[in-house]
């Protein structure tokens, strides 16, 4: 590159790349896309530990997957006991549960099915809330494609 | 002489590259108006390599002696970190050096004011504007000087290089008078008016300032309103106004956001007070997200999933963050209510693109007699975006369980904004070292994002960096039902997540935990760490600043 006085001009890039330099690669300066759109590929191996405070009242494993939970017992008045449970039924699953030690109220949390009891069948809905006698086989039918959680209030005479 | 135009051409290049290099700032509380907690420049906080080796590089606190406590979180620009403090002052800090540059007001009268209610000093994060040609820093905060000093509230500009006063606006949130309610409220306490502007970051958008008007402890419960004053002035301006009820109710405890053109902001509750006995408000625009016009104030759409009737006090605190889905999936709004559930809206619209979990219902709005628990529960932590990921804390499915509220407190979810139902949540990180006592609602703080990085804050005093699944490979999973977990269900654990419907997810990767030396509260309501220049900034209840970087 030849200017019109005829004086070879290699000073000003070669200054300009190293101001470029200068300015440029200490301060790791660069533009980056971070964009990720896409989901995990893959179910990932291995184990993780549990960080956070140790659950209350527990749900632990009953046969049939379904897990349940005792998230409150109290003696009562009248010699009485009162216990209130978590289920987790399974879903597209029937589930047989034995009967309650007195009478209950069921309340549906979330998920849809059915309540069959004493030969009817009773539709579950999120929000419904159903009276049950003491000692009668009670058969659940998650219909829905996750857990139906239901949670039962039972009376129970000593 | 062309020598001459090339030096030009030369420097111009050179500065433009230094420019670049500079906008590695965080200019306001979540680093941009779209409230996106996204560092988009790369720096060693975006090596994974280098995070490991996060350390603290220096540690401030004020020079003045006296004590402070920082609930609002820094932000970093012109080699400046800004922050204020409950104590009543703001401090200038250099962000190279951790040496106090300026306090503001340099004389020994805080902003606080004189009764309870207006006596919470400096909680909002600051903002950088630009005012006739000064870089200037706005804050809100009370105003000893103002309708007989009981707290009413201001905000500041101050210049960014001395911190002399440019302007100080007209007074946005009241407080005319001390009378709490106690067990009941007393005519006395309803007819004086206790606002603050506490937990509301300004947004500057347009020459104009916005800020969120909100109330202290529901003590009584407030009109929530939204404020506008000039930038060039601080008047307020008369064309403007948001209100967010007809009575009482709909504050707004956040920062508003911008997609560039319309602002947005969610909205508390409106039905806790006088027993709750009342109806609804005619105009309720209380536990909403709510987008409105940035000239006038008018609302162009509400979205409101938790009905009146089920308004326990869900307030929704979070504030909204902006996810541009390109084109398939269009701009969307995330948030997450106080109640856990989050969502996903068309920002155009207001339609409810997701909610998750999901509850199937029409609109993602609750029916009426649901039993899900809308309670003053503790998910008030806005979340950061990358791309199309959002980070947040959120209940997950255990929110679906009786008294499953708690579920989501020391979790971070990744959702995928713009992907099916099927594939929402991308990983789930049950966040180490918070505290699991009493308060455990508030364990983690806002999380901060750059090249897929998150950063986020704990209470119990640790600075925590997370590898998303595509910078390290997970090391384990987690059910997206909180409460099956090892501790919770045993060895079989990942089986029964399976049966019971729910999907294994990654767990992501922990980079580093670093305890910060004080060991007091970092994240609390809701702290972020700021990313800005290659190094992390941090502000804790126990009155320091620190910086961090790999070392």
């Amino acid at each position: 590159m030849t200017d019109s006085q005829g004086s070879t001009q290699h000073a000003p890039p070669r200054a300009c790349l190293l101001l470029v330099a200068v300015v440029g690669v200490p301060t790791g300066c660069q533009r980056e896309a971070f964009v990720d759109r896409s989901p995990p590929e893959e179910e990932p191996q291995g184990e993780v530990q549990f960080a956070g405070s140790e659950p209350k009242n527990a749900f632990h494993l009953e046969e049939g997957n379904v897990l349940a939970r005792t998230a409150f017992s109290s003696v009562a008045p009248a010699n009485s006991q009162i216990e209130i449970r978590d289920f987790q039924f399974p879903p597209h699953v029937r589930t047989r549960l034995a009967g309650l030690p007195g009478p209950g109220v069921i309340e549906v949390y979330s998920g849809h099915g059915t309540l069959a009891l004493s030969g009817t069948t009773q539709q579950l809905l999120g929000g419904v809330v159903k009276g049950v006698p003491a000692g009668q086989a009670l058969e659940f039918d998650n219909q829905g494609d996750f857990s139906l959680v239901v949670r039962v209030y039972v009376v129970e005479g000593k | 002489m062309r020598a001459r135009p090339r030096l030009y051409t030369c420097l111009a290049i050179a500065g433009l590259l230094l420019c670049a290099c500079t906008r590695g700032e965080w200019h306001t509380y979540r680093a941009a108006p779209s409230r996106d907690a996204h560092q988009e420049h790369g720096s060693d906080l975006s090596d994974p390599d280098r995070v490991a080796h996060l350390a603290v590089g220096w540690t401030w606190q004020p020079a003045g002696g006296e004590a402070a406590s920082f609930r609002a979180s820094p932000i970093v620009f012109g080699h400046k970190a800004f922050i204020g403090s409950a104590n009543g002052y703001f401090y200038a800090i250099n962000a190279t050096t951790g040496a106090q540059l300026w306090r503001f007001p340099a004389a020994s009268t805080p902003l606080v004011g004189s009764c309870g209610f207006g006596g919470y000093g400096i909680q909002s994060s600051a903002s950088r504007a630009e005012i006739a040609g000064q870089e200037a820093v706005i804050f809100g905060a009370p105003d000893p000087t103002a309708a007989g000093g009981l707290g009413s509230a201001v905000l500041y500009a101050l210049n960014a290089a001395t911190g002399a006063l440019i302007w100080k606006s007209d007074v946005v949130a009241q407080v005319t008078g001390c009378t709490g309610c106690g067990a009941t409220c007393s005519s006395a306490a309803y007819a004086e008016l206790h606002e603050r502007i506490a937990y509301s970051s300004p947004l500057v958008h347009d020459d104009v300032v916005y800020v969120g008007v909100h109330d202290s402890g529901d003590d009584p419960i407030q009109n929530g309103k939204v404020m506008a004053v000039s930038l060039a002035s601080g008047h307020v301006l008369p064309g403007f106004s948001f209100v967010a009820t007809s009575t009482r109710g709909g504050a707004v405890w956040n920062s508003p956001a911008t997609d560039g053109r319309e602002v947005f902001f969610t909205t508390g509750n409106t039905r806790q007070w006088s027993g709750g006995s009342q109806g609804p408000p005619a105009i309720n625009h209380g536990l909403s997200l709510v987008r409105i016009h940035p000239k006038t104030g008018t609302i162009d759409w509400a979205f409101q999933p938790v009905p009146f009737d089920l308004d326990d006090d869900p307030d929704w605190s979070a504030g909204a963050a902006v996810v541009r889905g390109g084109e398939h999936c269009g701009t969307l709004i995330v948030s997450v209510q106080k109640d856990g559930w989050s969502y996903g809206l068309d920002a155009k619209s207001g339609q409810c693109k997701w909610q998750y979990p999901p509850t199937d219902e029409p609109g993602c709005t609750f029916p009426p007699g649901g039993v899900h628990d809308h309670g003053d529960t503790d998910y008030k932590q806005p979340g950061a975006v990358w791309g199309q990921v959002v980070v947040m804390k959120v209940g997950g499915w255990g929110l679906t369980t009786p008294s499953g509220f708690d579920a989501g407190y020391s979790h971070l979810h990744a959702l995928n904004a713009c992907e099916s139902e099927k594939h929402r949540v991308r990983w789930i990180l049950d966040v180490p070292d918070t505290f699991t006592g009493p308060t455990a609602g508030y364990t983690i703080g806002a999380p901060s994002i750059t090249g897929g990085i998150v950063y986020v804050t704990t209470s119990s005093g640790h600075l925590i960096a997370i590898a998303d699944t595509k910078v390290r490979p997970p090391v384990g999973h987690q059910c997206t039902d909180e409460f099956i977990n090892p501790a919770s269900v045993g060895p079989t654990w990942k089986a029964v997540c399976k049966a019971q419907g729910y999907k294994l997810v990654p767990s992501p990767r922990v980079l580093a935990d670093v305890a910060l030396p004080d060991g007091s509260d970092a994240a609390n309501l809701r702290s972020e760490p700021a990313l800005a220049e290659g190094r992390v900034y941090v502000g804790t209840s126990g009155g320091h600043v620190y910086a961090l970087w790999p070392q």
